[in-house]
């Protein structure tokens, strides 16, 4: 191993050497300072490469060959190791954002700026507390000088106010190593951890004072002013190096003095910890400034590996292993993460500080940067494959264990909001992306870019680390990123390609997939192919919608086939990631998308941790022995993400908001795989419920009223898509019910319905987007009379609304009585009551959704429009076919049905011959398809022979109030079409959902508004935050 | 003997015939009777046959396009396929149908084929009026479900069975034993929603002859006005047959078929001429207030 101290040597000496070499010109000296920054790389490489392992565990060295106590020694080990290349690569990609800055400045900037950096990686090397002293003042001072070179005003400003938070923190710490020196002998950090000095009560003084510097100098909460206001202000690429590489060098100091802190004391790191995460993500919550934003998520992710670091210690949570999985994976994440997007923002130019302003003065950024912003935000709220993902899981799967169930809330919650504000800043920037456009990468996206691959490297080696090495698991992104390569090529080719994904994938998955699965995977995967099909209704290639298509779908697949929680979670999480972006990818999309990935998030939240809370495999099998409570969070999570009544107010926007095939895939598909995870959680930790038969009613209470204001809320719609959503909400709700019957006969229903619900859902979405491409509006009253010139359509959705409301002879008619049936049975005799009132209202919607659409007086300008694209058309048809075999045959789709819940329940139904049997009546499908088609075919002759010469006649051929209509469009009736219905009932659909989480928002932002008025930018007020952090840091480590 | 399946259709024809001519008999004399209840002379009560022949007669018919001549026949086979799956008379070869394919639920769901048909039909027509009709009809029917619904889950499970031949099997051996006599409050939610169902006062919003003349079916004309005639007959004839059959220890003759169902249907009238029309809203709220709450009731009865 190459000795540190060279690299010190090295680094002073080209400080020195710069003003000199600068006389050669500004290339040379800047040459000099990158090569000397990449020294440090370039050594930290071969220390990581001599301790990979199988190599020494550390090593150590001292000062001119003496060891500790009496030389100052230096340690290398593996976090040692990363910290410097951190250190070295985020100074190396700021100096590269800084280069123009630093080249047109005097060369005082680049010794400053190589100076912090060796002061940094000295804080990392160093064993000893004085010389640890030493560094940060190196590091602090050079710092102030690269803050005060930005000559501008506020700039100036805030690094006054850093001066003074840091002055005192140094004041601190000096106290603390005098204090040490006093009570242990020595300096040397190992040798003082073993010291008995140390431990007394005057011992524990020096180690406050040490551990307080060390806190404010990672910004905690509230005494952390000073340094949004930097992060803020100074040049961005500063900021990545005040995030990034400081943060990280801090916290190894931290990491360094814990073994001499005593359990109060690392209570304290915790609870300081948690609180700057909670508290700084709601205070950035209201941030409209980019920067400023990224500075309060900046100071909560620090503050939230501090409190991980701690706790690990504080709870025994885990080996130092642990340690670096879960505190390095999010230290990791955050510094690469938060390195491009502070990179990026220069991109984007001057940000304003008004929401309105800012929109005007940001730039858009070009797909490329659009796409590198996405992956550093999303890898920054910790979505898969990221590591802050696979650290979350480990975190919240050792507190779980450690049953800290309150630490979860506050670290779960605040991640949540964070995830709000991170993904709403990159949903704007989604949104100023232009259709289709090719404008080239912006100058200076290659740090960035750079940051975003090294996040996905790291990402996969973690999931491969833990264990995650299944590809199917993997293929989602394997599909994104070789989509996303030939994202320029036509559709028509991308559509094919996904397909052909999907085929592989379905290939390769094929032997894992028993009955229940096989079943789902028809739904799933065939159902992504069918709309990687319809995709090419639209032409152009549609950037960016076949790679997450594809990848959503692999998702859905790979969430089949987990076979682990922990590869369960991934896949699910990826199908949320997908899903996230394909809804954001929607003309409008950006706020739907929101409340879809934070709803998303949320509901991902509760199954974690329900997952979390459940040792053993994830399978298809009864468990025995476990708690019951967590399959209620599981319960709960699966029941955000199904939209039940409640948590379902991002359903509509969602839905509706993204390209029209997208909502079919999110609404036909996408949906069904929370009813697999559903039936597969009942199915294996039925038996555990708590409270069973109150907790599967209650189910069924909360399905039901999904179902019912599902409908209730479609029927006053007037945008067709918000129709289908509402729609869609309802016979989810079934599903939901039917899975709370708890019985084959329930099951049975619940499965039928859920393929039903597939066929005729895919049927009416692709039919309306054939619709929609069309006639150009959403607004069915702006439609009518398109039978005439969209017939193929009309008889799509004519099939469709027969099969959903549930008329015979069409297999919805099978779903009704299977529900009723099987709730009789069961003696939830008022659920069906309430059943029957919701699917009465379904006719409602269903009747004027295809009258106003196809039926009425037609538009002028609509009486040229074409048949629907063959994409959309070829898929209704098989859909069609297959709807109207499974309709005579009801076997087709029951026996495979009840051949997957047979294996769970008692049989309660049961075939003889066509005709189905329940104990309470029967139904045989087969029959009164004969006898419907026969008279329907004798009534049909009739009528053709009593036609005496018919003489068809224009449409506007109507007689009304004794007059022919001028506009006879105008006598369309369809606006408010149940005006009536709104007079009796409206009050039952105020939007009380909607109300609620709108009321909880702003709670949440008032809070983070209320805490937000301790930043006053005022300088004094923050050095005394500083001191009363401290005093309150004091009292509270005398409590503990 | 079981009959061959030649013979069931035979059957079926003939079941068919008789449950028409009933039907329409059945609407012409209660015409006179509301006339006379009124102070006129009132229709012969062969007028719905003259009205058939007359529609069926006309020499040419105005058509706006495939649903529209479709509305009608979806019409008339909704009819039909209810009378189909519901068996008339009790133990009656005859009059047996296709009952078995499917029970009380099918028989439910089948009254939607129709009318579903129907108001497509209407539709296509173009008609305001039409569009109102329909409009109003789902609306009111949404509401008037709920106590039949109620009513229907009461009666299942108080018989502990859907299968219609069941449940009348059930009420045999006297009166004391129909639901009427067992469970007398889901018959009265039965009956308020069948005046719902039926159309006449005070739920006749949805034909509304003042406003908007007819509602539903104001395009229609020639044949297709007579197959929604033909229609009506057979339609309420099952219907009356199902309120028999759930309610009033079914029939076990033609006879007694044919004095219950009159008395069922004489409610509508009677009720009919004794209040006036309520507008849509005021149904809808009407038939989820009461007539749901004895719907509810007459569940508890039967589970206790």
């Amino acid at each position: 191993m190459v000795n540190p101290l060279y690299l010190f040597a090295c680094s002073l000496a080209a400080a020195f050497l710069l003003p000199l070499v600068d006389k050669l010109g500004r290339k040379a000296s800047l040459g000099l300072a990158y090569a000397t920054v990449a020294a440090w790389g370039a050594a930290a490489l071969s220390y990581l490469w001599a301790l990979f392992p199988g190599g020494s565990p550390t090593e150590s060295f001292g000062t001119a060959g003496f060891a500790a106590p009496l030389a100052i020694m230096l340690r290398v080990g593996p976090e040692e190791a990363a910290g410097l290349l951190a250190v070295s690569a985020v100074g190396l990609l700021s100096a590269g954002a800084m280069h123009r800055s630093l080249a047109k400045a005097p060369i005082g900037g680049a010794i400053a700026l190589l100076m912090a950096l060796m002061g940094m990686s000295g804080i990392i090397l160093t064993r000893d507390l004085f010389n640890l002293f030493v560094f940060m003042e190196i590091s602090s001072i050079a710092t102030y000088g690269l803050i005060a070179y930005d000559d501008r005003r506020a700039a100036l400003r805030a690094g006054f106010k850093y001066m003074m938070a840091g002055g005192i923190a140094s004041a601190l710490y000096l106290i603390g190593v005098i204090y040490a020196y006093r009570f242990g002998g020595q300096l040397n950090i190992d040798l003082a951890a073993r010291s008995p000095g140390l431990y007394g009560a005057a011992g524990t003084v020096a180690a406050f004072f040490l551990l307080a510097a060390l806190l404010i100098e990672l910004k905690p909460f509230p005494a952390n002013g000073w340094a949004i206001d930097v992060y803020q202000t100074v040049d961005p690429g500063l900021s990545a190096i005040l995030s990034g590489a400081s943060a990280t060098a801090l916290l190894l100091a931290l990491w360094k003095i814990m073994p001499i802190l005593g359990d109060a004391q690392l209570s304290v790191v915790a609870g300081s910890g948690l609180a700057t995460f909670a508290a700084s993500n709601l205070v950035g919550a209201r941030q409209s400034n980019a920067r400023r934003m990224l500075g309060y998520s900046s100071v909560a992710q620090v503050g939230l590996v501090a409190a991980v670091a701690a706790l690990t210690r504080l709870l025994s949570l885990g080996d130092d292993r642990f340690a670096y999985m879960v505190a390095g994976g999010l230290l990791l994440n955050h510094l690469l993460a938060k390195t491009g997007l502070f990179l990026l923002s220069r991109a984007l130019g001057e940000p304003g500080s008004q929401a309105g302003a800012q929109r005007r003065r940001e730039r858009a950024l070009s797909p490329i940067g659009t796409a590198i912003a996405g992956v550093l935000a999303v890898g920054l709220v910790g979505l898969p494959p990221f590591p802050g993902f696979w650290a979350k899981w480990s975190l919240i799967r050792a507190l779980a264990g450690a049953r800290q169930w309150w630490l979860i809330v506050v670290i779960l919650g605040a991640s949540l909001v964070e995830a709000f504000y991170v993904l709403r800043w990159f949903g704007r920037i989604a949104d100023m992306r232009g259709e289709d456009g090719y404008a080239g990468p912006e100058a200076g996206i290659a740090g960035p870019a750079l940051c975003a691959a090294a996040l996905a490297g790291f990402g996969i080696a973690s999931g491969l680390a833990l264990g995650v090495g299944d590809p199917l698991l993997w293929a989602p992104f394997a599909a994104l990123a070789a989509l996303l390569l030939v994202d320029r090529a036509p559709g028509w080719l991308k559509s094919l390609l996904s397909i052909a994904a999907v085929a592989a994938f379905g290939r390769l998955a094929f032997d894992r997939l028993d009955g229940l699965r096989l079943f789902f995977a028809v739904m799933l995967l065939g159902g992504g192919a069918m709309y990687s099909f319809a995709a090419m209704y639209k032409r152009g290639p549609r950037r960016g919608l076949h790679p997450l298509l594809s990848a959503a779908t692999l998702a859905l697949g790979a969430i089949l086939v987990a076979d682990s929680p922990l590869g369960f979670f991934f896949a699910w999480e990826t199908m949320t990631l997908a899903s996230y972006l394909l809804v954001l990818r929607g003309k409008k999309g950006e706020r739907a998308a929101l409340g879809y990935v934070v709803f998303g998030l949320g509901g991902a939240f509760l199954l974690m941790v329900g997952l979390a809370a459940i040792p053993g495999a994830w399978s298809f099998r009864p468990t025995g022995g476990a708690d019951g409570w967590p399959i209620l969070l599981i319960i709960g999570g699966l029941l955000v993400k199904l939209g039940a009544l409640g948590v379902h107010v991002w359903l509509p926007g969602a839905y509706a908001e993204s390209d029209d095939d997208v909502s079919g895939f999110l609404s036909s598909s996408l949906s069904k795989a929370g009813v697999f995870v559903m039936i597969v959680a009942l199915a294996a930790f039925g038996g555990v419920v708590p409270f069973q038969a109150l907790t599967l009613r209650a189910l069924g209470w909360i399905g039901l009223a999904t179902a019912l204001f599902g409908a209730l809320y479609a029927i006053y719609q007037e945008d067709v898509k918000k129709t289908l959503a509402w729609s869609s909400m309802g016979q989810i709700g079934y599903v939901i019910l039917a899975l709370a019957i708890n019985d084959q006969a329930g099951w049975t229903t619940a499965l039928y319905l859920a393929l039903n619900h597939f066929l005729y859902k895919s049927m009416l979405f692709l039919a309306i987007a054939g619709v929609i491409k069309r006639v150009g509006t959403r607004n069915m009253y702006e439609m009518g009379g398109l039978i005439k010139t969209m017939p193929f359509s009309f008889l799509s959705v004519l099939m469709a609304i027969i099969a959903l409301s549930g008329v015979p002879p069409l297999s919805g008619f099978g779903g009704k009585w299977l529900l009723y049936s099987s709730l009789l049975q069961k003696g939830w005799y008022l659920e069906a009551a309430v059943a029957f009132f919701a699917s009465a209202v379904a006719f409602l919607y269903l009747f004027r959704l295809i009258h106003t659409i196809f039926l009425g007086q037609p538009k002028p300008s609509q009486s040229t429009v074409r048949e629907a694209p063959l994409a959309l058309t070829i898929p209704q048809g098989f859909l069609m076919a297959v709807l109207l075999a499974a309709s005579a045959f009801p076997r087709l789709m029951l026996d495979p049905v009840m051949g997957v819940v047979g294996d769970v329940f008692d049989p309660i139904l049961r075939f003889e011959g066509s005709t189905l049997v329940s104990p309470l009546g029967y139904w045989d499908g087969t029959l009164s398809m004969i006898v419907t088609i026969v008279v329907f075919a004798l009534c049909f002759f009739w009528m053709l022979a009593n036609l005496h010469n018919p003489q068809p006649v224009k449409q506007f051929n109507i007689v009304y109030a004794a007059e022919r209509p001028f506009k006879p469009w105008t006598t369309h009736y369809a606006w408010s079409f149940y005006a009536p219905y709104e007079k009796a009932l409206g009050f039952l659909t105020r939007r009380r959902g909607e109300r609620f989480w709108e009321a909880f928002g702003t709670g949440v932002d008032s809070v983070g508004g209320a805490i937000r008025r301790v930043y006053t930018g005022n300088g004094q007020t923050y050095a005394l935050h500083v001191v009363l952090y401290v005093v309150a840091l004091y009292l509270l480590t005398g409590a503990l | 003997m079981e009959p061959t399946i030649i013979g069931r259709i035979g059957y079926a024809f003939v079941s068919l015939f008789v449950i028409t001519n009933y039907g329409l008999l059945l609407i012409g004399s209660m015409a006179r009777i509301s006339a006379k209840v009124q102070g006129r002379v009132g229709q012969p009560v062969w007028q719905p046959y003259i009205d058939i022949v007359k529609s069926s007669a006309k020499r040419n018919s105005i058509g706006h396009g495939a649903m529209f001549y479709l509305g009608p026949v979806f019409r008339l086979a909704g009819g039909v396929g209810t009378y189909m799956f519901i068996p008339a008379v009790f133990g009656s070869v005859l009059f047996r149908n296709f009952s078995d394919s499917g029970d009380l639920l099918l028989v439910m769901y089948f009254i939607f084929f129709g009318q579903l048909g129907m108001a497509l039909g209407a539709g296509e027509g173009g008609h305001p009026y039409s569009a109102i009709g329909v409009s109003r009809g789902l609306a009111q029917m949404t509401a008037f479900e709920v106590p039949f619904a109620l009513s229907v889950i009461a009666v299942a499970a108080q018989y502990g069975t859907l299968d219609i031949n069941a449940i009348v099997a059930a009420q045999q051996g006297g009166f004391a034993h129909w639901t009427l006599a067992t469970n007398p409050l889901a018959v009265i939610a039965a009956i308020v929603a069948f005046l719902g169902m039926s159309g006449h006062n005070p739920f006749s919003v949805v034909i509304a002859p003042q406003e908007i003349p007819i509602g539903p079916p104001t395009e229609y004309q020639s044949n297709l006005l007579g197959m929604l005639q033909t229609n009506r007959a057979i339609f309420n004839g099952a219907k009356l047959v199902l309120y028999m059959n759930l309610y009033f220890g079914g029939a076990t003759n033609i006879v007694a078929m044919v004095i219950k169902t009159f008395l069922i249907y004489f409610v509508n009238v009677f009720v009919g001429q004794a209040f006036p029309r309520l507008r849509t809203d005021q149904s809808i709220r009407f038939f989820l207030g009461a007539p749901t709450l004895v719907g509810i009731a007459s569940v508890i009865i039967a589970v206790i």
